[in-house]
């Protein structure tokens, strides 16, 4: 194949580069000797990455990426090296490609080995010497692909999920061998991505700031001399805290670290006994509190206020200052409420200490650009809306459009049953019937409902069938309206529809009539392999839908398994059955010893095979119907082969 | 003596029965009853019903009742007749012959023939609710029901709503606070403590209202949007719409009765369609307050769940949702559009035609890569907005 051929030299030996007939391999093959054995082969499917040099430099050569190793080769022939270094890229492309599209799965699991798990929806091997773009890591949990390839989050919600744990155990377990671990965890997680954000996003949130200075207590020991001796623990984090709460404390520590505290030891006991401290506290300052004289000179130090202070933005309508200004009454309200008041200190200190904490946090409800006053947003939530008469309707009208196209052509194929059944009818007998029914049956037009209801109560049920004979038209009925026997078998139902009623919501919470007979372990198990049955079906109709026909094979093994499943529930019923007859024999054990003739009611006793089928039953149906879809596009798809 | 001071007192008051408001829909498509005539005809049907409103009448002498009937093509008022409805207590005034003529050419309310035997506002109900199903029933045409097997249940439904709040809004509430404000949004989105608990009525001391529907007719998949509309509707404004079926596919009417908490029974047999009488009184005849201490019958387990698509009307086991509206649709969209709310959706590789026996031969050459770097991984593949 001269187009695939090209002399190359790789690790400055002289050879040429061939692609194999089958097209799954890329050989170079030295030129000395003649007729050697290729010496480097290149799986082509193994490929993640092509690079070739610029189109314009002088030299040629390809390098071509296998997962850790790559290979360059320098194309040597002297005409026509660019050309040939084309051909086999071109061909390498057009080979990978076809690749890709039959073997996505595979291919998708070593490239995400190779370039560190990137999203597998980027073609990984066709960048030619792309740079690699990095996603920004912000919008992680937005990501499906992210967290489903995200080990470390799974595991961390398996752990904190229990149910989760034992029904993700369980199904790996029973899992069938075509199905690799890999491709077991993808399918049982991309049902669950919600979880899986959930959890992601639960795990990035943090603690917000908290005023950390009086977080900070001595700890007083009583030393060996019995004198009291006080420690203090600070962390790393409470440091920091403090310098971003107090950027006086910054300040003074910069300033004074060196010189004169010798080091951050000293600088934290001269400032936790210092005026500073107690200014920055909000305490009061006695005369005979000690003087430092390096602190003290940040005493009188103005703080720059926050960088996003919200004082600005408080709306007129809920700003105590300006009531006072603006209004005429003048507000009398708490002690704290009152502008007044507002020199005591330790307001003030609390007031600005909040304010410091929320300027830290993001706003979750306006921005900082946003205009100062009131914008009419914000008039509008704040109006006082109960007092309002009426809103607006500001409803949105949907409309399904186009629906004529669909609707407007009806087959009679699709009539139900009973539209089959009308269209038998004649319509002009039908209305005829209905209004001749519908006449008076007396010229005055009173109806007397005891008649027309057609009740007769003191009819014996002997006479009742000759009776009415008369008064309808058609002789032989089953049964006829408003009689004893009907009414008698109407309350009977309703009656037994209520005590069915009655036994389902009496007590829904007590534990034995969930079980319905059944011991609590038999129950466990039952509710395991229904889990696990489930997650299988799940999968099952995922791969069975997804018409990837390279998965075929994957597929049977799955009908395989849920065939299994069957058994599985088939069993657990059989071990009911032999618990309900180990209890029943016990029964009759206990009678027979005690000689006491009573009646236990053995209907009454529950669990067995029969409680343990109605509670799967619709968990059978579906393995049913799901075996019965695939056997019939088996046959189906089978024929189809091999008439083609 | 301090057991008759006034706190007893209030405490009674609580204790007195709210006027009840019956609403019945009777479902009086031709052709269904035309199929049931051999076991239960319409005239004994109507008659048993009769029997039911006025057990429902004697009961308390607040009580109201609504009969509407949803026909072929259109849903009508079988009583009160809605052209004078005060007319229907003051027309003895209007009993000369002329006035007489007058108000049968009108279809409005007529004059009942006095009869001793029958307390006066039975007859007076009796008789309008037969004259406006006879002139329905004369009025009807061959084609009209010719043209669709469903009925107007809808139409019916709305035509109930309505006539309730109306009924409502009239009535002066002890609550009067529990007016919904369906306009606001937020009211809607948020847990309203009034209307999310079904079992307590939203107007505790007003006019506790039903519905009850006797449908004989299936088909209703034509009007599935309105009457789950209608259904939602219901349950806002804690109306319960109990359902009794004698004929017919039971879809969406089960949903009905199991949202708003009302019964649902199904006479599938002659002989339990023959004792009509007797379902009515026994399982239908106790209105909201009594219901929160009894157990009520009816079929309250296997609800059928399903819904109908908005394109082509069918009710489907799986269907296809629009992420944004939550429309349903029966088959993928052919140009990917949403019909309802317009926006572009797009499939993963869900639904496929299956294939299950490994091709030999591929036909197609290349299927173009882009495709084929999608993972058939998950079965949820929410489609996209994009």
């Amino acid at each position: 194949m001269p187009s695939t051929r090209a002399s190359v030299s790789y690790k400055k030996k002289d050879g040429h580069l061939t692609l194999s007939d089958d097209q799954k391999y890329l050989f170079w093959t030295p030129s000395t000797p003649a007729n050697a054995s290729p010496a480097v082969t290149i799986p082509i499917a193994e490929i993640t990455n092509l690079q070739q040099t610029p189109a314009n430099s002088e030299k040629v050569a390809l390098r071509v990426i296998v997962k850790d190793e790559n290979y360059v080769f320098s194309f040597t022939s002297p005409a026509e090296a660019r050309k040939e270094q084309e051909a086999v890229t071109e061909a390498l492309r057009g080979v990978i490609a076809a690749g890709k599209a039959s073997a996505a799965q595979q291919l998708k699991a070593t490239s995400n080995g190779a370039d560190g798990g990137e999203s597998a929806g980027q073609s990984a091997a066709m960048a030619i010497a792309k740079a690699l773009s990095s996603r920004s890591t912000d919008e992680a949990w937005y990501d499906d692909n992210k967290l489903r390839n995200d080990f470390q989050l799974q595991r961390s919600l398996l752990q904190a999920n229990k149910p989760l744990y034992d029904r993700f155990n369980q199904a790996l377990k029973d899992k069938p061998e075509s199905v690799s671990v890999a491709q077991f965890t993808t399918q049982f997680w991309s049902t669950r991505l919600h979880l899986l954000r959930a959890h992601a996003i639960e795990k990035a949130q943090k603690e917000g700031e908290y005023n950390v200075l009086p977080e900070i207590k001595y700890n007083t020991v009583i030393g060996p001399d019995g004198e009291p001796i006080k420690t203090l623990n600070m962390t790393k984090e409470q440091v920091a805290l403090i310098f971003k709460q107090y950027p006086v404390v910054r300040k003074a520590f910069n300033e004074t670290v060196p010189k004169p505290f010798a080091d951050a030891r000293r600088f934290w006991s001269a400032f936790f006994a210092s005026r500073l401290l107690k200014k920055l506290k909000g305490l009061r300052i006695e005369k005979n509190d000690p003087q430092d004289p390096v602190l003290d000179r940040y005493l009188e130090h103005e703080e720059d206020t926050g960088p996003a202070s919200i004082a600005g933005h408080v709306p007129h309508i809920i700003d105590l200052e300006g009531n006072e200004q603006n209004t005429h009454f003048h507000l009398e309200g708490d002690y704290e409420m009152r502008a007044a008041k507002h020199d005591r200190p330790i307001l003030h200190i609390l007031n600005s200490m909040s304010e410091k904490l929320l300027s830290h946090v993001a706003p979750a409800d306006g921005e900082a650009h946003a205009p100062i006053g009131m914008d009419e947003g914000t008039f509008e939530q704040l109006r006082l809306r109960d007092l309002a008469v009426q809103d607006s309707d500001n409803r949105v009208v949907l409309n399904v459009r186009e629906q004529a196209r669909y609707t407007g052509k009806q087959d009679e194929d699709e009539w139900s049953a009973d539209a089959k059944l009308y269209a038998q009818q004649d319509p002009e007998v039908v209305i005829e019937d209905i209004r001749a029914q519908l006449q008076p049956a007396n010229d005055n037009g009173v109806l007397r409902l005891d008649e027309a209801i057609g009740f007769q109560s003191d009819e014996d049920d002997d006479e009742e069938e000759m009776e009415d004979g008369a008064t309808t038209a058609n002789g032989a009925k089953p049964a006829q309206v408003a009689s004893h026997k009907s009414l008698d078998t109407a309350s009977r139902s309703i009656l037994s529809s209520i005590s069915q009623r009655r036994s389902q919501t009496s007590n829904p919470t007590s534990p034995e009539s969930l079980l319905s007979g059944l011991s609590q372990p038999l129950f466990d198990t039952l509710t395991i392999t229904h889990n696990t049955t489930t997650e299988f079906l799940h999968y099952f109709w995922t791969l069975f839908l997804s018409g990837d026909s390279s998965r075929t094979a994957e597929l049977q093994q799955l009908v395989a398994t849920l065939d299994r499943s069957l058994d599985r529930i088939n069993a657990v019923a059989e071990q009911a059955e032999e618990e309900r007859k180990a209890r029943v024999e016990k029964m009759r054990e206990y009678q027979k010893k005690t000689g006491k003739r009573f009646r236990f009611d053995e209907a009454g006793l529950g669990g067995g095979k029969k409680v343990v089928e109605e509670m799967v039953r619709p968990t059978v149906e579906a393995l049913k119907r799901a075996g019965a879809v695939y056997r019939t596009a088996f046959e189906e798809q089978s024929r189809e082969a091999g008439a083609g | 003596m301090n057991a008759i001071d006034a706190t007893d007192r209030a405490v009674a008051e609580q204790d007195i029965e709210p006027p009840s408001l019956l609403t019945i829909i009777i479902d009086t498509n031709p052709h269904a009853w035309a199929l049931l005539d051999d076991t239960l005809p319409l005239t004994k049907a109507v008659a048993s019903l009769l029997v039911f409103i006025n057990a429902h009448l004697a009961i308390n002498y607040t009580n109201q009742v609504a009969v509407i009937a949803s026909h072929s093509e259109r849903a009508e008022w079988l009583y009160p007749t809605d052209v004078h409805p005060d007319n229907v207590q003051s027309n003895g005034a209007l009993a000369n012959g002329r006035d007489y003529e007058d108000l049968m050419d009108r279809g409005g309310p007529v004059q009942p023939p006095d009869d001793a035997n029958k307390y006066r506002p039975f007859a007076q109900l009796e008789h309008t609710l037969m004259y406006n199903l006879r002139k329905m029933m004369n009025t009807t045409t061959t084609d009209a029901i010719n043209s669709s097997p469903a009925t107007m249940l809808a139409g019916a439904l709305t035509r109930a709503l309505a006539y309730i709040s109306k009924q409502t809004a009239s009535l002066p509430t002890a609550t009067s606070s529990t007016q919904f404000n369906y306009s606001d949004p937020s009211a809607m989105a948020g847990g309203n403590e009034l209307t999310t608990d079904p079992t307590k009525s939203a107007n505790a001391l007003g006019l506790s209202s039903r519905i009850l529907i006797v449908s004989v007719s299936g088909d209703l998949a034509d009007r599935y949007i309105e009457i789950m509309n209608c259904i939602f509707a219901c349950q806002r404004m804690s109306v319960p719409i109990d359902v009794l079926k004698l004929a017919g596919d039971p879809v969406f009417l089960q949903q009905a009765a199991d949202t708003t908490g009302g019964i649902y029974m199904s006479l599938s047999t002659s002989t339990a369609r023959a004792g009509l009488l007797q379902y009515l009184m026994f399982a239908y005849l106790m209105d909201q307050t009594a219901r929160n201490h009894l157990i009520a019958p009816g079929e309250g387990e296997g609800v059928d769940f399903r819904a109908a698509c908005f394109c082509h009307k069918r009710v489907v086991d799986i269907g296809f949702v629009c992420s944004i509206c939550l429309s349903i649709f029966c088959e993928p969209l052919p140009d990917g559009t949403c019909l309802l709310c317009g926006s572009h959706l797009s499939m993963t590789n869900y639904g496929r035609k299956p294939v299950v026996v490994p091709k030999k031969k591929v036909k197609k050459k290349k299927r173009p890569t882009e495709s084929g770097t999608d993972t058939p991984a998950s079965g949820a593949g929410t489609p996209m907005p994009g």
